[in-house]
């Protein structure tokens, strides 16, 4: 593929066989994504030919809805934490509860919902079915109108220890998991459900959904008002990406059955099952993807035909990181995260006996997810050098760079244009040009910006000994009257995590 | 204009308050709408209504919340919820709250009007 | 300029063949990007445009139709009315979307309205065509077409087409066929529930809560399929029988109840339990016992428990009091204690309270006996 010199040295051979990985390689990912975004369009259009005549008021009236519990865990959140219960129990379901766990926070947080809510402290015998950090009280309101949000206080464990205390007080058949801060559309609840009460073979034991970005939304009341693309050109990247991940990306994985990620901004678990399993993980980073793949090994090994739902549907809406600092230290938590996962299951690596995700799942995201940037940062460098070295000729590369270029180009628009025939939510023309100008850049500098989060990432990881959460700045929601316009800090808060994503730049450059 | 009743109909579906408007005007009534709770607030503060006709499911401020805001107040308009919800929990949550009367959707316009006057004569009382 | 172009063109014959295939993709890819750019925002002017005609057909139409349904409208000026719509929606390019606009808001009236005004929109929905409409669209559509005209023929009770509709419940599409089981019973009443007689593709837990949505209009009624359905092969349609069982009181067919207590499916054995509290069965409490024995399955035990709060007598006192002494499993001690609150027997759980004596038990009681949880 290079221009030989004269003798066939062997470094102009490991040469050869550099190129011809890497572009092979390239034109492989390239391939699975297009394999992907066809199997999402297929599915996204018979989910919505399938659901344009469902009548959810069946099920939001009838006596036998399963229950389900609403699981927020909160930690110093005490600027929204009132508006978003009260959004939560405004949630359409039947029969729902919601569990407000305050972990530990140190602002005021509890002290305002107890004001709000008219809580009291209650003689609630905690199941430690899954172990926790000590419960110190357990809420419940004086008023009837409240009378399905329970509020439990405990020391500070964490997202996942409180999630396993959420677990241990609910009383539904499911849990819907979700981020405080997340925004939920008023029929989240049932449209997660409708999967679970619509399969008819095999064990449902998670769906997740779709989760879009609230950057520069109309917020009223907990309640997004007017969708817009965001202001800053750093969010409308994370807006193509979150796109092409959960529309494309996970829409089509779980058309396959093979989604290793439900995110923890939003998915409903079978309870029963997510205790046999132990509940999360209080030592991981990435504790909903590491669920997400324990369940379905759990499942597999005890011989429970299974099966995993993902809802096209936009259902949940998340600030994401403004600065890219803060993104850069999220995206280097997510990799970790996610390269803990794998290394903590690798077992399931090319096993035939967990089926699909061992088989493909696994593998893709060993390949694609984890190595496409190492192997894409690793590419360049030695590109550097050979042709410091003068040893190849450069002119093919660029071409081919260009075709990268372009394929990603193409297929970012191609993206916009699923979105467009399907939900489309964006629905100002001149918003929707900027980010086909956003789709233009992203290669050249979004990109780029991810490899260096990913191979620093994995730098932590492997000889830092980095575990921790890193901390998380966000920009408090944009309310149109008045009320708290502050800057929120969020100290140690995990965020949804988009991890199956189809990457923007196939690797190997 | 005087004595002629005022009628306030809170729904956030604007196809039903046009023709429930329409209906109840048609019968004879001042009609006023909102279309959320929170709007319907600040109209009841502002004016004086004989009746308010309130659906159940809605943003921000639910109808179940409307009626123990209104009732918490002390406002004296008997409040008739009308939802799609039909479902025991529904009926009872309402009277619960306070509602004075309850129909279900798909209701019946004629039945609704007579429940009204029905109201009216109790308020008059 | 032309020496560029050829210039150019001698630059590109001369190229590679690889040079060749890859310059043709970058460029036939950004050409496509451009397309599709372009698409979009047609797609997007047309979209606009739908829904301005939507707007303009809704704002129109709607002091029609709010005329028919609340004004005395006789013959005549119905049929001038019909006109007049007709009118609105005809259109050389537009007339079947604009059919479809006058579909979906005939629709949402008729899910809002009943009584009079109900009739009214039946005879208009007829009279404009759109019931020929759907019909015509359930024989030849695609399936998602045929699940929607079904639904629309149910949502507006045309009970004529029943006869049509009743031909596709054990269709292969499952979504057609679950939107004509709907519409049976809808349409048809407890009479169309035959199909359920030897229904074999299973009811997902969605079409059950449907039909039952359904159902419970006929809840004085006496349904006598439901021993069939409770001796079914298939377990999806003896849940249902259940569920019928237990929300319309249909009393009969105990004894088929006592039977599926001991089914092997855990669905089928839960819900038959649970139908069994319901009812108020307590001639099977026997039974209960036994089947507490024989399964590991904590759901089934707990759900017996429960049982045993509703249906149970002095000896059940003694068994729940015993489960909460002895029984390890937090959930089944938590439903025994709860079941003893039930039955009213407080004394029981207070007496407990104060002989404490596990730890376990104790929290559990005290949790039971505060009322504010």
């Amino acid at each position: 593929m290079i221009e030989f010199d004269n003798q066939n040295s062997l470094i102009d051979i490991l040469i050869y066989i550099f190129f011809f990985v890497t572009y092979g390689y390239t034109v492989f990912v390239m391939v699975s994504y297009l394999v992907l975004g066809i199997l999402s369009v297929v599915q996204a259009r018979k989910y919505l030919r399938r659901n344009s005549y469902t009548d959810y008021l069946n099920i939001l009236q009838s006596p036998e809805a399963p229950t389900v519990s609403i699981l927020a865990p909160a930690y110093n959140e005490e600027a929204s934490i009132i508006e978003n219960v009260r959004s939560l129990l405004s949630i359409r379901y039947p029969n729902f509860e919601v569990i407000v766990v305050n972990d530990g926070s140190r602002d005021r947080s509890l002290i305002k919902l107890i004001e709000e809510y008219q809580l009291e402290p209650v003689d609630f015998a905690v199941n430690y079915a899954l172990a926790t950090k000590n419960v110190k009280a357990v809420y419940k309101s004086k008023n009837p109108t409240y009378n399905n949000l329970v509020v439990v206080d405990k020391e500070n464990g964490g997202k996942s220890d409180a999630l396993n205390a959420a677990i241990n007080v609910s009383t539904g058949e499911y849990t819907l998991n979700i981020d405080v801060d997340c925004i939920l559309e008023e029929d989240c609840l049932l449209k997660l459900m409708k999967p679970f009460l619509e399969e008819t073979e095999k064990n449902m034991i998670a769906t997740g959904g779709v989760v879009r970005i609230a950057n520069n939304c109309k917020i009223e009341k907990g309640r997004i008002t007017e969708i817009n693309v965001p202001n800053k050109l750093l969010s409308q990247f994370q807006t193509l990406e979150y796109l092409r991940s959960f529309l494309l990306g996970r829409v089509a994985w779980g058309s396959l059955d093979g989604l290793l990620l439900i995110s923890g901004a939003l998915g409903v678990f079978q309870k029963e099952l997510v205790i046999a399993c132990g509940g999360y993980d209080d030592d991981t980073i990435g504790e909903d993807m590491e669920l997400t793949v324990r369940m379905r090994r759990y499942a597999r090994e005890k011989d429970i035909d299974y099966v995993v739902g993902f809802v096209p549907d936009p259902l949940c809406w998340t600030e994401v990181p403004e600065s890219w600092a803060v993104l850069r230290r999220q995206r280097n938590r997510w990799t970790r995260g996610a390269l803990e996962t794998l290394l903590a299951h690798k077992r399931l690596f090319l096993n035939p006996y967990y089926g699909k995700i061992g088989m493909i799942s696994y593998p893709y995201w060993l390949l694609f997810e984890w190595l496409a940037p190492l192997i894409e940062a690793f590419g360049i460098l030695l590109l550097v050098l050979f042709s410091l070295l003068g040893v190849i000729n450069i002119s093919f590369l660029y071409l081919f760079i260009a075709l990268i270029y372009g394929y990603t180009v193409s297929f970012t628009i191609a993206t916009l244009y699923i979105e467009e025939i399907t939900f489309f939510q964006y629905k100002k023309r001149r918003q929707l040009l900027r980010l086909v100008l956003a789709g233009l850049l992203e290669p050249l500098i979004f990109h780029p910006f991810l490899v260096y989060c990913s191979v620093t990432g994995n730098w932590d990881y492997f000889f830092e000994g980095k575990k921790a959460w890193g901390s998380m700045k966000r920009v408090g929601f944009k309310k149109p009257s008045g009320g708290n316009k502050g800057r929120k800090i969020t100290a140690s808060k995990p965020n949804p995590s988009p991890k199956n994503q189809v990457r923007s730049t196939p690797a190997g450059a | 204009m005087s004595d002629r009743a005022k009628i306030l109909i809170v729904d956030d579906e604007p196809l039903i308050r046009d023709a429930l408007a329409f209906k109840l005007t048609k019968d004879g009534y001042d009609v006023d709408t909102a279309e959320d709770g929170e709007k319907a607030i600040q109209k009841i503060e502002s004016e004086e209504y004989q009746i308010i006709i309130s659906d159940i499911m809605m943003p921000f401020i639910s109808g179940f919340e409307l009626v123990k805001i209104l009732k918490e107040r002390g406002t004296d308009a008997p409040v008739l919820m009308l939802t799609s919800l039909n479902s025991e929990t529904a009926v009872l949550k309402a009277f619960d709250l306070g509602a004075d009367d309850f129909m279900t959707k798909p209701f019946s316009p004629n039945e609704l009007s007579v429940r009204i006057k029905k109201l009216l004569k109790n308020a008059k009382k | 300029m032309r020496r560029f172009f050829t210039e150019t063109y001698y630059f590109l014959v001369a190229l590679e063949p690889r040079y060749k295939i890859v310059l043709f993709l970058v460029i036939s890819l950004l050409i496509l990007a451009a397309v599709m750019v372009i698409i979009v925002l047609r797609e997007r002017s047309r979209k606009n445009s739908v829904e301005n005609r939507e707007r303009r057909i809704s704002r129109s139409v709607e002091p029609i139709i709010q005329e028919i349904v609340f004004s005395e409208y006789d013959g005549g000026e119905f049929k001038d009315a019909i006109k007049k719509i007709n009118r609105i929606v005809d259109s050389a390019l537009y007339r079947k979307s604009n059919m479809a606009i006058l579909n979906e808001l005939i629709l949402y009236y008729h899910r809002n309205l009943g009584g009079e005004a109900f009739n009214r929109l039946e005879m208009l929905y007829r009279e404009i065509g759109l019931k020929q409409i759907a019909l015509d669209n359930l024989r030849t559509g695609e399936w998602h077409i045929k699940a929607k005209a079904i639904n629309d023929l149910s949502t507006m009770r045309m009970g004529e087409s029943l006869f049509d509709i009743l031909q596709y419940t054990d269709y292969e599409n499952q979504n057609v066929r679950y939107e004509a089981q709907y519409a049976a019973v809808k349409l048809g009443g407890k009479k169309a529930m035959g199909f359920l007689d030897d229904l074999d593709t299973p009811m997902s837990e969605w079409q059950q809560i449907r039909l039952l949505d359904q159902s419970l209009k006929f809840e004085y009624e006496l349904i006598d399929r439901v021993g069939k359905w409770l001796k079914s092969e298939n377990n999806s349609v003896v849940v249902f029988g259940l569920m019928i069982m237990r929300h319309l009181n249909q009393y009969h067919e105990k004894g088929e109840l006592r039977k599926l207590l001991y089914h092997k499916d855990e669905k089928v054995q839960e819900k038959a339990i649970e139908t069994a509290r319901e009812l108020a069965y307590a001639e099977c409490l026997e039974n209960l016992y036994e089947v507490y024995e024989l399964t590991k399955k904590i759901r089934i035990k707990k759900q017996i428990l429960r049982a045993m709060g509703d249906l149970g007598g002095s000896k059940e006192v003694g068994f729940l009091r015993e489960t909460i002494a002895r029984e390890k499993e937090y959930d089944l001690v938590f439903e025994a204690a709860q079941s003893l609150k039930r039955m009213g027997r407080r004394d029981v759980l207070v007496s407990y309270k104060e002989q404490e004596l596990s730890e376990k038990g104790e929290s559990i009681v005290k949790h039971i006996l505060d009322d504010r949880i």
